[in-house]
Order: C-alpha cells, then sequence, then structure tokens
C-alpha cells in the first residue's frame, strides 16, 4: 500500500497532498490526527467516511464534517473551519488543522479557475491565522495537468516531486503576491489562471520576484497579457538580473503596459 | 556602372566584397571606399575588429566616420542583423544614406561559427531586401585562408571591390542556401526525449552537465532558458515532442534538439520582436544568450537547432 509521509505542518500554512489511493488516503488521515494530537492542536477532516473518521470520533480534538455532497459544500465548510477556529482557541488549542478530501468539497470536473478561486477561499482561512489546511486530491479523479497547477498555490505538496507545478505563487496579502521557481511554457495555463484569480481580487498586483528563476517567453506573454486587463497595474519587484534581462530582450519593456519591474 | 554610386534601387543592400591580403591593400581599397562614399554625402559606419580600427583611425585624415562597438555583441552572427537594422535605422533617419564596412574575424573560430559566419552574409542580402537601400563593404583577409574560400563568400555578394571600383560578382548565387551538414556529436553524450510537461527535467539535465564542466554560474541561466524556449518550440510548433543531446566541443557545451516541424523563414530568430507581437521570442532570445545557435530546418529531416555556450566565457 502507498503511504505518505507528511512534512511538519505549521499553524497558517496551506498545503497540497496528491493521493494515489483510497487506502493511502485513509493511511495519510490517521497520520494527520496522529500528529496533531502529539502537536497539540485541534484537528478537523472533511471526508467521507473511512477508518480515520471512526477513529476521531473517539478523540475530543478531533471534529469530523461530511458534507455529503459537494452542493454548498463550500459554505459549509467556511463555516465550520470559522467556527473549529474560534473554538481551537477557547479551548487552548495551539492551532487548528484541517485535512479536506477535496471531492467532498468541489466535484471532479470542476475547471481550473474555479478550482483555483475556491483554493484562493481556503487561503483566506489560513490568512493571518493559526489554522492550516490540507488539500487533498485523489490523483484518479482529477486531471493531472489541473492537479501539477493547484500545486503552484500551496506552501508544499506530497508526494515531494511528483506531478508539481514548476512555480509557485501564493498570497501574502491583499494584492501582494510571491512568485517564485521557474515559470515556463509547461505552467503557462496554471499561472495564466492564478493571475486572473489575482486580478479579480485586485486589479493592483505587487509579485515578489526574488525566487523567481526563471521565466520564459510564454511566461512573459502570460503576464503581459494579465498587465493589459483593463484596470490592471502590475509591479514586479525583486527580480533577478537573468529575469530583467529577459524582460529587456522580449521588448515587452515597450508596449506601453501598465507594468513596471523592479531589482 | 563601376563606380561605388550611391545604390541605384530605393531598396535593398549592395553586398561589397573586398578580398584583400596585405594590410597596405587593405588600407587604400578601404580608405578608398571611404572617400567615394563621402564624396556621395553618405553617412560611413565601420564595425571592425579594433586592431583594422585603430590603423582606419589614424589614416582618415578627418573623414567623419562612425565606429560601431560590436564588442558587446559577442561572437554569435545570429546578433548582427538587428544590429544592423537598429545602426543603420539610426543614421538613415536624416534621410542620408548608408555606406558600411564590416569586417569579421575568420580566423581561430571552429568549424561551426565559419559556417554560421558565411550564412549570415547570406542572409543579410534576404534580411535587408525590402528595407532603405545601403551598402555594405566586407573586407577579407586572404592570406591565411583557403584558396577557394573567396568563391565560397562570392555567393553571398553581389559585388566585388576591386580597390578602387565596384564591379558586379560572377560568383553571387541568391539561392537556396547550400548548408554544410552538421558533424556527429562528440562522444560521450547524453539523448534525452521530452514532451510537454518535461522542461523542467530538461533544465536539470543541463545544469548536471554544466556542473560537470564547471560552467559559470550565469551562463547556466542563459543555456536552461535558450533550451527552455526551443523545447517549448518542439511542443507547441514540432510534433509536440523533440530529443536533447548534450555534448562538449570545442569550448563549448551543446545542445542540440530535434523535432519534426520545420522553420519556413530563415530569419526566425534574428529580428527583433515588436512589444505589440505576441509570439516569435524563442529563438530570439536563444540567440541573444547563446554564444551560437545553428539552425538547420527541412520538410525531410524536421528541425535541428544547436545551441553553443562557451564553457570559459564570463
Amino acid at each position: 500500500m502507498e503511504t505518505t509521509a507528511f512534512p511538519v505542518l505549521e499553524p497558517g500554512e496551506h498545503a497540497c497532498w496528491l493521493v494515489r489511493t483510497v487506502g493511502e488516503f485513509a493511511d495519510g488521515a490517521g497520520q494527520f490526527l496522529g500528529h496533531g494530537a502529539r502537536t497539540g492542536d485541534k484537528t478537523l477532516v472533511i471526508a467521507a467516511p473511512c477508518a480515520a473518521s471512526r477513529a476521531a470520533d473517539q478523540l475530543s480534538s478531533v471534529t469530523f464534517l461530511d458534507p455529503r455532497t459537494p452542493a454548498g459544500a463550500r459554505d459549509l465548510v467556511a463555516r465550520t473551519v470559522r467556527q473549529e477556529a474560534l473554538r481551537a482557541g477557547r479551548e487552548g488549542y495551539r492551532a487548528l488543522r484541517v485535512l479536506a478530501q477535496m471531492e467532498t468539497i468541489t466535484p471532479p470536473g470542476t475547471g481550473l479557475d474555479d478550482l483555483v478561486e475556491h483554493e484562493l477561499s481556503l487561503q483566506d482561512l489560513t490568512a493571518g491565522t493559526a489554522t492550516s489546511v490540507v488539500c487533498a486530491y485523489r490523483q484518479d479523479l482529477w486531471d493531472a495537468p489541473l492537479l501539477r497547477g493547484l500545486t503552484a498555490l500551496h506552501s508544499w505538496h506530497v508526494p515531494a516531486d511528483e506531478h508539481a507545478a514548476g512555480f509557485r505563487m501564493t498570497p501574502t496579502g491583499p494584492g501582494c503576491w510571491v512568485l517564485s521557481g521557474a515559470v515556463d511554457y509547461d505552467e503557462t495555463r496554471s499561472f495564466a489562471a492564478l493571475l486572473r484569480a489575482a486580478l479579480a481580487r485586485s486589479r493592483s498586483l505587487r509579485l515578489d520576484c526574488r525566487g523567481l528563476e526563471l521565466i520564459d517567453a510564454a511566461g512573459l506573454k502570460v503576464l503581459t497579457d494579465a498587465a493589459r486587463v483593463p484596470g490592471a497595474r502590475i509591479r514586479v519587484e525583486g527580480v533577478t538580473s537573468t529575469v530583467a534581462r529577459t524582460w529587456r530582450l522580449s521588448g515587452y519593456g515597450d508596449a506601453g503596459l501598465n507594468m513596471e519591474l523592479l531589482p | 556602372m563601376t563606380a561605388l554610386a550611391p545604390p541605384g534601387s530605393a531598396y535593398g543592400l549592395r553586398h561589397v566584397l573586398y578580398p584583400y591580403d596585405t594590410a597596405d591593400q587593405y588600407l587604400a581599397g578601404t580608405l578608398a571606399y571611404i572617400d567615394q562614399a563621402h564624396t556621395y554625402g553618405a553617412a560611413v559606419l565601420i564595425a571592425v575588429p579594433e586592431v583594422r580600427r585603430d590603423l582606419l583611425q589614424s589614416h582618415l585624415n578627418g573623414h567623419s566616420v562612425a565606429f560601431l562597438d560590436t564588442g558587446a555583441l559577442g561572437r554569435n552572427p545570429g546578433r548582427l542583423i538587428p544590429a544592423w537594422q537598429e545602426w543603420i535605422a539610426e543614421h538613415q533617419r536624416d534621410g542620408r544614406t548608408v555606406h558600411a564596412v564590416s569586417e569579421s574575424t575568420w580566423t581561430g573560430r571552429s568549424a561551426a561559427e565559419l559556417s554560421e559566419l558565411r550564412y549570415h552574409e547570406w542572409l543579410l542580402n534576404r534580411a535587408f531586401a525590402q528595407a532603405p537601400a545601403w551598402s555594405l563593404l566586407c573586407p577579407y583577409d586572404t592570406s591565411d585562408q583557403p584558396a577557394d574560400s573567396v568563391q565560397t563568400l562570392g555567393r553571398m555578394h553581389q559585388w566585388l571591390w576591386d580597390g578602387a571600383d565596384c564591379v558586379p560578382g560572377t560568383d553571387y548565387d541568391p539561392g537556396p542556401y547550400p548548408f554544410e551538414p552538421y558533424g556527429e556529436p562528440c562522444d560521450p553524450y547524453e539523448e534525452i526525449p521530452y514532451t510537454g510537461g518535461d522542461l523542467a527535467a530538461l533544465r536539470r539535465k543541463v545544469a548536471a552537465c554544466a556542473h560537470a564542466h564547471q560552467l559559470p554560474r550565469q551562463r547556466l541561466h542563459d543555456l536552461q532558458l535558450a533550451v527552455t524556449e526551443i523545447a517549448a518550440n518542439s511542443i507547441r510548433y514540432g510534433g509536440g515532442s523533440g530529443t536533447l543531446r548534450i555534448w562538449i566541443q570545442d569550448g563549448a557545451m551543446v545542445c542540440e534538439l530535434r523535432d519534426t516541424g520545420v522553420i519556413a523563414d530563415p530569419l526566425a530568430g534574428r529580428i527583433r520582436p515588436t512589444p505589440a507581437q505576441s509570439g516569435g521570442r524563442g529563438l530570439w532570445f536563444a540567440n541573444q544568450v547563446c554564444d551560437l545557435v545553428e539552425i538547420r530546418s527541412n520538410e525531410s529531416e524536421g528541425t535541428h537547432i544547436r545551441l553553443h555556450v562557451d564553457l570559459l566565457h564570463e
């Protein structure tokens, strides 16, 4: 049976677990509960009934939520997470950790833009709080390129090197994002979806690119297309000499875009 | 007409080869060309190696010429056409005709570099065919070159400069260009097939080879960008997949990418993209960051692109 070794989940983290089998989820959920008990965290598991959920019933620190059907589940999950976070604080827990079996919240087949929006709403639940969320996606239920793209907006993912995007784009505040790694042609679909979601939230974006190692012509095209969205204003900060050179060679700097690159 | 009159047509390049075998001959012939250019009121641009620049400067006798800084362009002939386009446009703004002198360094270069230099000379005719007319003298030192090299270069030049006059070249051949076949990769080489989703893995392979041969970090980034661009072109336009081969040759790391696509435009990657242009930057990036880019592309064999980055280049 496949097993998963979870990294330490710090408060406020938003992580992604690409689950290979149903059995692996049950085993990993058990580990997740165990970690929570050891670190003094309150745990919320959002999943269909499984061995872990039955075990959860025996533990006062664990709440189990089965949305039954994805319809309306997003609101239910958001409400429940907020309530449990408040309870965790009141009851003296260090933090709230959430494990979400994603097919119970959002139906497989959901498009990338919708999933990104959903993920960002989960991210909102963690921002500036002691709540951490692990989003578990079964690989047999979701399109592999879509999962690859989704890993980009999580702080980490397991398995470590499998099906992962080559870049990360994670929010750090209103209109502020950290963009790191490598954005190339393989990543354009997910990069474009993330930029669309970011612009839907704020027309003014600041991208911290200190960790951006490479962006190719296709990645720059996506970035400049985003800058062409009416009202968009993009400030790209901390660019490395390599990225600055690529930008200069591209000629986009003379395109009259509402976009600036700063070292 | 044999004198170097201003180009008769309003468009196109008057591409003039000047074979010489002594410094005196070089000086006399090049100064005669510059004299004639000034007679016609032309702007004179000069792009020559430093030693030739010093020699010309000391004999110009007050003639106004502009020496062009070619050092920043590096050794890749793929960067010369966009540079000339910018230089010419800048000096034609006031309506003057332009007469230029360009001498490439033909010694101490690898077979691949020489092949690309010759191809560059052929491409110049095509690149400026629809541009406002200008004249380019290409001095060529025959003293240490093969006997048939003048004839070979004559294929790319419509005109010959005999030291005083411009005469039609008898070897000029407008095309198609007779590419020299690639040599085999040097052993040992790595061969990696790729398709969509593999770009990061290709960069890791390039990095592993670069580290083994102490390629400086910035040059690794250059090569990774170029490989990413060309492989992405394979995935988008070249049948969806390709093969990367990596080896070391003539003091350079060489990455060859092969796919089944065809690059129809011989000037692809040699024209600066406009800001509004949505595509066409991949080969341009490759030419700007690599020390040499070789392209072979046809219907029967597909596209083979070799990217060279010098190991000792900083």
